[in-house]
């Protein structure tokens, strides 16, 4: 019996929380590329991703689903076409705190617009319990600018719940028929 | 009050106002100012309302005027020294405006008889006017005296606690205008003569009694709050849901769905005054209070958050929204820098009883209709989730991540979700009225069309059901 693998890639700017989420969620501890910041990444955190996180749910010996966290800095955007082929999903984390969030909104759905056309897209707005402002609604706005069609929820990357239901939310928009079995 | 209201009707025209203050006097005309003022074209009002306070709006008004030239109410925070006007202090009061309208109407028959008074400080700032319903009052009152005040800014210090960090942003967003206290032109008989600012849409005078169901086996309030939801084991969960999404049987017969489906008729209930407040807190900008019986509770639209003086996992708070309500018992009002001063001690002190505030309405309308419909439903027409709702940050019950995921993607009636999704019909009903107390829920025929997409099971289905098991747990 053939193994299937499958992946879920999370994306967004430095420091939004994609290695935390995938952590979160993943069956072993993640493996992760991080290196000492040496940018204007600094001021934000003293580590970060140079290549890829790297997460896993092991539903059977035969079935597993990868989770890939990108690089948050968009001089390594060359690694986000490799990293999203065969993926299912987009999970796109966004710092609240960020001066331009809608930028970064903006920024990341065109990076992956493709990809997006094709699988589905979910939005996880982090740091939220830092800064209020912008909220859900202001999100919800400008997915539709953007012509986005995606859940948007407020998340706490360490939360297994809120990332588990950023999952869920992709598959079942992805197949709203499907019942955990 | 009443002598104004025998009076024609003052039409006005809505010059270049900002959009809070546009918003407030919509509201107001719409409610309890409806005896007061008509919005009307230029040609036919009888005065204009500009916003001195809005680029450009005075060059605006002296043009127009310059034509048609009407006695005009002036909303602006420093006194105008324009002749043929009226001058409102921001923020704007229900008393502010009356006695507005009565000035005008003095200016509509003599243009020299109205001089504005000259600004007196008034050392302490009185509460905001408040208002109730729009319930005409029986008293006459004393003509206003047109006494202007001026207010200090408020100070905005730095706080130790994160909701007062967040409180201080939502002042510090306030334009200088909305920063300054809610003086009104206080007189001794002040509080006889508070009148509705802003109405709630629909004035009921009486409860209106079409239910099939009644509710009174949840009438009595229980004091003591239970646990919170997030931290209640599963058999309180199962309760949980019981109270939410109530225990209706599903519809037999679709075709005769009228005779068992259970109404109920939200105006009668606190939700619709919540809706009420929520509607004035987004559109205003501002800090809006809520007063029914002992309980408060204060919407900040700025952060998205709702304090609540009753927990909302409480059995104290799922009476309030259970038991019929008078609207005229209910109390809203845009709430002055000296309550908000006051508010922000309240919150730093109780930061558990501030909740995100779509989280607050879709509890709040769970627990009213607890799987009922509104009495006006018509449970065969397709609908559509226009969006998601916050998951990760509202009440969840049974089913509620599957139904928004189908809702989302297809435009159905609810028999047809519950259908589809093999599931009880009271959870879909639920999450309907939930999703359209936060105004998610696309209804116009036109839009459903135009986000139809239907889909084919996914080849992964296998894969996603055991993933989600894996999730859910």
């Amino acid at each position: 019996m053939s193994a299937v693998n499958r992946k879920i890639i999370f994306t967004g700017p430095v420091g939004a929380g994609k290695t935390t989420a995938i952590d979160s969620i993943s069956d072993i501890g993640i493996i992760t590329t991080d290196e000492n910041a040496s940018d204007m990444t600094k001021s934000r955190k003293s580590n970060t991703t140079v290549a890829m996180d790297y997460g896993l749910i092991k539903l059977s010996n035969n079935e597993r689903v990868h989770l890939y966290g990108t690089p948050g800095q968009e001089r390594f955007d060359f690694m986000w076409d490799i990293l999203t082929k065969g993926g299912i999903g987009l999970v796109l984390l966004l710092d609240n705190t960020r001066p331009d969030p809608f930028r970064d909104l903006k920024f990341y759905s065109h990076s992956f617009r493709d990809f997006i056309a094709e699988q589905q897209l979910v939005i996880g707005i982090t740091r939220m319990d830092i800064q209020r402002s912008p909220n859900v609604q202001d999100y919800r706005q400008w997915a539709t600018q953007l012509s986005l069609d995606a859940p948007i929820f407020e998340v706490d990357a360490r939360l297994r719940d809120d990332v588990s239901m950023l999952v869920q939310s992709l598959l079942l928009s992805l197949d709203p028929g499907v019942i955990s079995t | 009050m009443l002598g104004i209201m025998r009076k024609k009707v003052l039409k006005v025209n809505l010059l270049d106002v900002s959009p809070h203050n546009k918003a407030i006097l919509e509201f107001f005309f719409a409610g309890a100012g409806s005896k007061l003022f008509k919005v009307s074209n230029q040609e036919e009002a009888d005065a204009f309302i500009v916003d001195f306070d809005h680029p450009n709006a005075r060059q605006q008004w002296e043009e127009i005027n310059a034509t048609l030239n009407k006695p005009t109410m002036v909303l602006a925070f420093y006194e105008t020294d324009a002749s043929n006007t009226v001058w409102l202090s921001k923020p704007l009061t229900t008393k502010a405006l009356s006695d507005a309208a009565k000035q005008i109407r003095v200016l509509l028959k003599n243009p020299q008889a109205y001089k504005p008074a000259a600004p007196k400080p008034n050392p302490v700032p009185t509460p905001s006017q408040t208002f109730k319903s729009a319930t005409p009052s029986t008293t006459t009152p004393e003509p206003a005296a047109t006494k202007r005040v001026f207010a200090k800014r408020s100070p905005v210090g730095s706080n130790a606690t994160k909701l007062k960090q967040q409180l201080d942003t939502h002042i510090a967003k306030r334009t200088p205008m909305q920063a300054r206290p809610n003086i009104n032109t206080s007189s001794e008989n002040a509080a006889a003569q508070a009148k509705p600012l802003i109405a709630t849409e629909v004035s009921v005078e009486k409860t209106i009694t079409t239910e099939h169901t009644s509710d009174a086996d949840t009438a009595s309030p229980a004091l003591k709050a239970t646990k919170a939801p997030a931290t209640i084991n599963t058999d309180a969960k199962q309760k949980r849901w019981k109270k939410l999404c109530g225990e209706l049987e599903n519809i037999k017969n679709p075709n005769a769905w009228k005779n068992e489906v259970v109404f109920y008729t939200p105006e009668n209930y606190l939700i619709t005054s919540l809706q009420d407040a929520l509607r004035l807190a987004t559109q205003s900008r501002q800090m809006v209070k809520i007063d029914y019986q002992s309980s408060t509770f204060y919407f900040m639209p700025e952060v998205t958050q709702a304090y609540s003086s009753v927990a909302i996992g409480s059995e104290e708070f799922e009476s309030l929204c259970k038991s019929p309500v008078k609207k005229t018992d209910v109390v809203i009002h845009i709430m002055s820098i000296k309550e908000v001063e006051l508010a922000r001690s309240t919150l730093s002190v109780k930061p558990d009883n501030v909740f995100d505030l779509e989280n607050f309405m879709w509890t709040a309308m769970l627990l009213t209709s607890s799987g009922k419909l509104h009495r006006n439903i018509d449970i065969r027409r397709r609908v559509m989730l226009k969006q998601w709702p916050n998951l990760s940050r509202i009440e969840t019950f049974p089913h509620v991540v599957r139904i928004a995921a189908l809702w989302k993607s297809d435009a159905f009636n609810m028999l047809e979700v519950a259908h589809n999704l093999q599931i009880p019909q009271r959870y879909v009903f639920s999450f309907y009225n939930a999703a359209c107390i936060l105004g998610l829920m696309e209804h116009e025929p036109e839009k459903l069309k135009e986000k139809m997409q239907p889909k084919s099971p996914n080849k992964n289905r296998g894969l996603f059901s055991r993933l989600l098991k894996r999730l859910i747990g």
